[in-house]
C-alpha cells in the first residue's frame, strides 16, 4: 500500500489480512469480516467520518479508505473460498463406501452358445460374400431325399432315422434340402448358406433328436473342387484360428460328387495328436463336395454350363470343438450354470 | 467291417505299417475306425517263441490230479518238460507251444516256472489263449504233418493287426476281405493276387434230383444259384478257420456255418445253408410271403411278415427271409449230412424295407441292402464247397442250379480329360488317370481327347463319368489340390433386413437380462391340454410324429410357452431364483397354409420369453421389484421400440393367462401376440409358483413391418415444452382411452401424452383414480410460448371433461 502514512489506516490493512489469513472457520471468518468491515466497524466508521475531518486529511483518507477497503474485501473472498473448498473436501472425506462391494445390478443376459456360434459361422461366409437362406424345418420327401439323389431304394437313406409326419412329409433330416428349394427358384449364380434346425431319430450321449446345421451351396461358372477347398480352409482359420490347416479325405454323399470329409488341425493340441483329436491330430468338422450333376437334373440347372460346391456342418460340432463343451446334451438342457459361461 | 491284416496278405503285400496303411486307407475314402494288434504282442522275435511241438510222452502229475507232465518235442536237441492242465492233452498231439520270454494275448508273461515241484519250460496252448476263440475247452490239437520246432507264424496268425474299417454305402464291394485287399492294391500301388481256382469232388448225381427251384419273385432275386453237398460230417472248425471267424468278429458255430461266414467275408457274397432233410417236398421257392405267414428267425423271434417281403420258401413254409436271416429249424445241426447251399442276390429296396418294417438287421442284410455284384456267385459257391468238402468231407452233386432273370456284364464309360481338371481345378494328365483307373480294375482305352473305360461288375457304383472323375481324385490325393476361392462375377451376399431385426431382437431381450434358450421342436402334447386350451383351438391341434422317440416328444409345437415354461420349472428345481429366459424358434400350424406349399404346415418364427423371479439380482441398496405384468409389458415396449414398432395393447382372453392380466399386441391392426400373466393352473401343472409372467410375439410380422429406415427430424432448434396434467376419472375407464382422447383433444402441436402416475384413494374420493400425464408439445416452426401452451391446456380441458369425465386434480 504505497503512499499509506496514516497509522490507524494502516493497521487496519495489516491486521486485517493477517487475521482473515489465519481465520479456521467460516463463522470465525464471519466474525472477522463484522469486525473489519461490518457497519460498526472502525473502517467503516472512518470513511462514514471523512467529511467531519480536516480539509487537508480527507483526500488522503478517502482514497486509502476505500482501497483498503476493496483489498480486505477481496482477502476475505478469498479466505472464504479457501475455506469453503477445505470444508467440503473434509466433509467429502467423511462420505466414504467401500469401493470393494458389488454395484447396482444391471440386468445381463446371454445368447444361446449354438446362437453365438450360428452368427460366428454366418459372418465368416457373409464376408465372403454369400447370402443366409431359410428352408421348412418340416419338409418332403422330394426336397429332403428323392432330388437330393436319394432314391426310394438307395442304401443312403437308412443313415437318416427319419421323423415322419406321414408318407411324404417328414421332419428335414439334414439343412440340404434348402439347397434345392433354392435351385428351383434361383438361377446361377448362388452364394449361400442355409442354417437351421434338422431333427433324427436317435437320442444318446452323442445324438440328440434335434441338431442345427448350416449348410452351404456355391453355383457358379468354373467353380472346382480346389475352390470348395480354399474356402473351407478360409472358414476354418475364421473359425479356429489363423493356424488352423484342413485336410479333405474323399466319402459318399448321394448329392455331391466327388465327395469329401474334411478335417482341421485339432485346435488342443495343435495338430500333435492328443486325447480330443484321439491322437490322429485331426478333427472331423464337416462334409462336403461338388454338387452331383444328378441334382442339378432335378433343378434344371445344366451340368456342362455350371458347376457348383456344397458342404453341410454340425453347429453344436463347432461349438463343442470351439469352447471345449465335452456333452453335447448340455445345448438342450437349458441348465442356466451352461447358458450363463457364454 | 473287420480285416486282419494276415487274411488280407491272401491277395495282396502289405509294406506299409498298420498306422500308415490306416491313415492311407482314410485319406483315399475308406475309413479306419481303429487298428488294433490282435494276438500276443511284441515283434517277430516274439514270434519265433511261438512253435509247433510234439508230445512225446504224457505222465499224470505226481502231487496234483489235474496236471499232466508233459515231454514236448519242439525241435530242440531234446524234448523239453512241460506241465500242462488241459484234460485233453495225450501223447502223440501236434500241439502250439510257448517258450518261456513271450508275453500272450491277454498279457500273461511265460517264464520258466515250478508247478507242485515240477520245473516247466513253455506252455501248451489253447485256441483262447491265442486269441483264436472266446472260450476253450483244453488246448489246441494241431495238423500232423506240421512239423516240430516250425514257428507257429508259419500256419496261424500268432501275432497279426486289425483294421475296423467303415464302408461307405456305396462301396459294398469293400465289405469283403477281397475288395478291400483290392483297394489296398490300388492305393498302394501293388499287384493284387485273384486267388487261387477251387477244386472239390464232385459226385455222379446230378443236383436236379436233390432240389428243384423256382423263382416265382424274379423282380425282387435278380440271381438265384444253389449246390448240394452230401455225405457232411458236421463238427468244429479247424483253428485256422476259427481264428479268422473270431478275428473278424464272429463266433464259430460249426465247420458248414463257419464255412459260409468265412466266404461271406473273403469275398463279400452271403451263403445260406440249408439242412436238406429240412427242405420239404426238397423244393425251394423264392416268392413273396403270404400276408400273416410267420418265421420263428435265428434269433428266436417270432416274426410276422408281410405279402411284400420275400422269403425262400420249401413246398410248405417260408425257411428264410431271404438275404435278412434263416429260420431256427432249418438250421444245419450236428445231425445235418447232407447241405443246400445257396447264393443269391436280391434287389436292395425290398431288402431295406422288410429290414426296416422288421427291424432286423444281419451282416447279409448289410451286404444285400447296398446291391451286389451277382457275378460274385459262382466263385462264391466254388470257394465254399471247396472248403467245404476239405474240412467236413462230402461230395458236390453235379452241376448248379443258376436261375437268372438278367445277366451283368462289364459296361464302358467314357471320360473326358478336361473334364476332371475342370472340375477339380488342378492338371491330371492322361496317362495317370489312366493308370489310377487300371489299378481299380478297370480296363482304359485310349481314345483322343478322353478315355473309354470298361468298369468291372464288382463295381456297380462306377455309372457315370462324374464317377470316374471322383475316383482319379481321390487316388490321385485330395492333398494335391490347390487352395484358391470362387471368383464371382456379379452380385453381393449379406443379411437380409430381417435378419438382422431377428439379431437385433435377440440383442435387445439378451440386453435387458434375458438368458436365450433353444428347446426341442417337439413336445408332450399333454403340455397343450396343461394349457387348458380348448380342443377346437388351432394350437390344440400340433403336427402329429408318426415316428416319434417318445410321446415325451411327439407333437410339433404350436406355441413356444409351454417349452419356456418346462425350461423354468427345470431351472426352478436347480434353486435358480431369477429365471428371465426367451426363446426364438418355429411354431407349426398345419391348418394354415406354408408358403413353400406341398400341403406342408406353416412355420411361424416366434419370440417367446418367460420372468419369473425378480427383474434384478438382490441387492441391499435396491427394493426388490417382482416380475410382473408391467414388467413383461415394459420388456415387450422396450422391444418393439427397439425394432422400430408402434403397437398398442388391449386386454385379451387367453385360457393359458391370468384373465384379469393379459394383454395382446396389436401392430396395424393386427394381433402379433400377447403379453401376460401366466395363468396359476397352468403354473400349477408345469410346477411353478404363481407370478410367472410371459410373452409370445410373431417374428416373421415384426421384422417384415419395423421401421427399416429412420429419416432425420430437427427436436433441437425449437424445443419441445412439456406439462404435467393430473386428470381424476373413473376407475375402470382404460388408460389407452384417456390417452387417445387426449391426444385428439390436444391437437397437432401435442406430440406425446404418457402416464407417470397413478393414484387411487381419499384424495380423489371412492370409483375414481387419478391418471397423472406428462404432455409434450412441439412446433417444427417456432419455439412454442408459455402463453401458447397455458392456452393450449386449457382448451383441453372442457373436451376432456366432456369425453370422459375428467376433473382436474385440484
Amino acid at each position: 500500500m504505497q503512499g499509506l502514512t496514516r497509522p490507524d489506516l494502516k493497521q487496519i490493512y495489516e491486521r486485517g489480512l493477517r487475521d482473515f489469513e489465519t481465520a479456521r472457520t467460516l463463522a470465525e471468518l464471519e466474525d472477522l469480516r463484522v469486525r473489519y468491515l461490518g457497519r460498526k466497524a472502525e473502517l467503516t466508521n472512518l470513511l462514514r467520518s471523512i467529511p467531519e475531518l480536516p480539509q487537508q486529511e480527507r483526500p488522503e483518507v478517502g482514497r486509502f479508505g476505500n482501497l483498503v477497503k476493496r483489498e480486505l474485501e477481496q482477502a476475505l473472498e478469498s479466505a472464504r473460498k479457501d475455506l469453503e473448498q477445505a470444508e467440503l473436501a473434509k466433509g467429502l472425506e467423511k462420505d466414504r463406501v467401500d469401493v470393494t462391494l458389488p454395484g447396482r445390478p444391471w440386468p445381463l443376459g446371454h445368447l444361446h452358445l449354438i446362437e453365438q456360434t450360428r452368427r460366428e459361422i454366418e459372418d465368416i461366409f457373409v464376408g465372403l460374400g454369400y447370402d443366409v437362406v431359410q428352408g421348412p424345418e418340416i419338409e418332403t420327401d422330394y426336397h429332403n431325399f428323392e432330388a437330393l439323389n436319394h432314391p426310394e431304394d438307395h442304401p443312403a437313406r437308412s443313415l437318416h432315422d427319419t421323423f415322419f409326419v406321414d408318407e411324404t412329409i417328414l421332419l428335414r433330416t439334414h439343412t440340404s434340402p434348402v439347397q434345392v428349394r433354392v435351385m428351383e427358384q434361383q438361377p446361377p449364380p448362388l452364394y449361400l448358406i442355409a442354417p437351421g434346425k434338422t431333427y433324427r431319430r436317435d437320442s444318446d450321449a452323442t445324438h440328440t433328436p434335434m441338431f442345427h446345421q448350416v449348410e452351404g451351396l456355391v453355383v457358379d461358372r468354373g467353380v472346382t473342387l480346389a475352390d470348395l477347398k480354399g474356402t473351407l480352409d478360409t472358414f476354418a482359420k475364421k473359425m479356429f484360428g489363423e493356424e488352423r490347416q484342413i485336410r479333405l479325405r474323399p466319402h459318399y454323399f448321394p448329392f455331391t460328387e466327388p465327395s469329401v470329409e474334411v478335417d482341421v488341425s485339432c485346435m488342443a493340441c495343435n495338430g500333435q495328436g492328443c486325447r480330443l483329436c484321439k491322437r490322429s491330430g485331426w478333427l472331423e468338422i464337416l462334409g462336403a463336395g461338388m454338387v452331383d450333376p444328378n441334382v442339378f437334373g432335378f433343378v434344371g440347372i445344366d451340368p456342362e454350363e455350371y458347376s457348383g460346391f456344397a458342404f453341410g456342418m454340425g453347429v453344436e460340432r463347432i461349438a463343442m470343438l470351439k469352447y471345449g463343451v465335452t456333452d453335447l446334451r448340455l445345448f438342450y438342457e437349458n441348465d442356466l450354470r451352461f447358458l450363463r459361461q457364454f | 467291417m473287420k480285416a486282419p491284416l494276415s487274411w488280407l496278405r491272401d491277395y495282396v503285400e502289405i509294406v506299409l505299417p498298420p498306422e500308415e496303411l490306416a491313415s492311407r486307407l482314410a485319406l483315399t475314402g475308406t475309413e479306419v475306425e481303429r487298428v488294433e494288434p490282435l494276438g500276443a504282442p511284441g515283434d517277430d522275435a516274439v514270434q519265433e517263441l511261438f512253435v509247433v511241438g510234439k508230445v512225446v510222452e504224457r505222465e499224470k502229475h505226481p502231487d496234483a490230479d489235474k496236471l499232466s507232465v508233459c515231454r514236448v518235442d519242439v525241435g530242440e536237441e531234446s524234448p523239453r518238460t512241460i506241465v500242462c492242465g488241459a484234460p485233453n492233452v495225450a501223447a502223440g498231439q501236434t500241439v502250439a507251444v510257448v517258450l518261456p520270454g513271450a508275453v500272450l494275448a491277454n498279457g500273461m508273461k511265460i517264464g520258466e516256472a515250478k508247478l507242485r515241484g515240477v520245473k516247466s519250460s513253455g506252455m501248451i496252448l489253447s485256441g483262447a489263449e491265442l486269441g483264436f476263440e472266446a472260450k476253450s475247452e483244453g488246448i489246441m490239437v494241431l495238423p500232423e504233418e506240421w512239423k516240430a520246432g516250425e514257428r507257429l507264424a508259419e500256419h496261424l496268425p500268432v501275432s497279426d493287426w486289425l483294421l475296423d474299417v467303415e464302408v461307405t454305402p456305396n462301396r459294398p464291394d469293400c465289405l469283403s476281405i477281397k475288395g478291400l485287399a483290392r483297394e489296398i492294391a490300388a492305393i498302394t500301388e501293388r499287384p493284387f493276387v485273384e486267388g487261387q481256382d477251387f477244386a472239390f469232388p464232385v459226385s455222379e448225381r446230378p443236383v436236379e434230383e436233390d432240389i428243384s427251384i423256382e423263382v416265382p419273385a424274379s423282380d425282387l432275386c435278380p440271381r438265384y444259384a444253389a449246390r448240394v453237398i452230401r455225405g457232411v460230417t458236421v463238427g468244429p472248425s479247424p483253428t485256422w478257420l476259427k481264428a479268422r471267424i473270431t478275428a473278424a468278429g464272429m463266433r464259430p458255430v460249426n465247420n458248414v456255418v463257419d464255412v459260409t461266414n468265412y466266404v461271406m467275408w473273403s469275398l463279400g457274397q452271403p451263403l445260406h445253408a440249408f439242412d436238406l432233410a429240412s427242405v420239404a417236398g426238397n423244393k425251394i421257392i423264392v416268392r413273396r410271403a403270404q400276408p400273416g405267414e410267420g418265421i420263428r428267425t435265428l434269433d428266436d423271434t417270432q416274426r410276422t411278415l408281410t405279402d411284400d417281403m420275400l422269403v425262400i420258401a420249401d413246398a410248405e413254409k417260408p425257411s428264410v427271409i431271404a438275404g435278412i436271416m434263416g429260420s431256427i429249424d432249418s438250421e444245419v445241426t450236428e445231425s445235418t449230412t447232407d447241405i443246400l447251399l445257396e447264393a443269391a442276390n436280391f434287389a436292395r429296396s425290398s431288402i431295406l424295407k422288410t429290414e426296416s418294417a422288421l427291424s432286423l438287421r444281419s451282416e447279409s442284410s448289410t451286404r444285400f441292402e447296398k446291391g451286389l455284384d451277382p457275378n460274385m456267385i459262382p466263385p462264391a459257391l466254388d470257394m465254399a464247397c471247396a472248403l467245404l468238402t476239405e474240412l467236413a468231407g462230402g461230395e458236390v452233386s453235379r452241376g448248379t442250379v443258376d436261375i437268372q432273370a438278367a445277366t451283368v456284364e462289364p459296361w464302358q464309360l467314357e471320360l473326358r480329360v478336361a473334364r476332371v481338371s475342370q472340375l477339380l481345378g488342378i492338371e491330371v494328365t492322361k496317362a495317370e488317370m489312366a493308370d489310377i483307373l487300371r489299378r481299380l480294375g478297370c480296363q482304359v482305352e485310349d481314345a483322343g481327347d478322353r478315355l473309354r473305360v470298361t468298369i468291372p461288375t464288382f463295381r456297380l457304383d462306377l455309372e457315370r463319368e462324374i464317377d470316374l472323375v471322383e475316383e482319379v481324385v481321390r487316388i490321385y490325393g485330395l492333398e494335391r489340390l490347390p487352395a484358391a476361392q470362387p471368383c464371382r462375377r456379379s452380385g453381393g451376399g449379406g443379411l437380409t433386413e430381417g435378419q438382422r431385426k431377428v439379431r437385433r431382437a435377440e440383442d435387445l431381450l439378451a440386453g435387458a437380462g434375458l438368458t436365450q434358450v433353444v428347446v426341442y421342436s417337439f413336445i408332450d402334447p399333454v403340455w397343450l391340454t396343461a394349457l387348458r386350451l380348448s380342443a377346437e383351438s388351432p394350437e390344440a391341434k400340433p403336427v402329429v410324429i408318426r415316428n416319434p422317440l417318445s410321446v415325451e416328444q411327439s407333437v410339433m409345437r404350436t406355441m413356444l410357452l409351454p417349452g419356456l415354461l418346462a425350461v423354468a420349472a427345470r431351472n426352478r428345481a436347480m434353486r435358480e431364483e431369477r429365471i428371465h429366459l426367451f426363446e426364438v424358434g418355429r411354431t407349426f400350424h398345419p391348418e394354415r397354409p406354408s408358403e413353400f406349399g406341398g400341403g406342408l404346415p406353416r412355420e411361424v418364427n416366434g419370440l417367446g420369453f418367460v420372468l419369473s423371479g425378480p427383474v434384478v439380482e438382490k441387492h441391499w441398496e435396491e427394493e426388490i421389484r417382482p416380475s410382473d405384468f408391467y414388467a413383461a409389458k415394459g420388456l415387450v415396449e422396450r422391444l418393439l421400440e427397439g425394432l422400430g414398432v408402434a403397437a398398442s395393447f388391449g386386454r385379451t382372453d387367453k385360457p393359458f393367462l391370468h384373465p384379469g392380466k393379459a394383454a395382446h399386441v396389436l401392430v396395424g391392426g393386427q394381433e402379433v401376440g400377447w403379453v401376460g400373466e401366466v395363468h396359476p393352473l397352468v403354473l400349477q401343472a408345469f410346477d411353478l409358483p404363481e407370478g410367472v409372467v410371459a410373452a409370445e410375439l410373431d417374428l416373421d410380422v415384426l421384422s417384415a413391418m419395423g421401421r427399416s429406415l429412420t429419416v432425420f427430424e430437427d427436436l433441437i432448434t425449437y424445443p419441445a415444452v412439456e406439462q404435467d396434467l393430473a386428470l381424476v376419472v373413473d376407475q375402470n375407464l382404460q388408460a389407452d382411452r384417456v390417452l387417445r382422447v387426449v391426444g385428439e383433444a390436444g391437437g397437432p402441436l401435442l406430440r406425446e401424452a404418457r402416464v407417470f402416475d397413478v393414484y387411487e384413494g381419499p384424495q380423489v374420493g371412492a370409483g375414481r383414480r387419478s391418471l397423472a400425464l406428462r404432455l409434450t408439445f412441439r412446433s417444427s416452426e417456432r419455439t412454442l410460448s408459455e402463453e401458447e401452451i397455458n392456452r393450449l391446456r386449457s382448451e383441453m380441458l372442457p373436451v376432456l371433461r366432456e369425453r370422459l369425465g375428467a376433473e382436474l386434480r385440484s
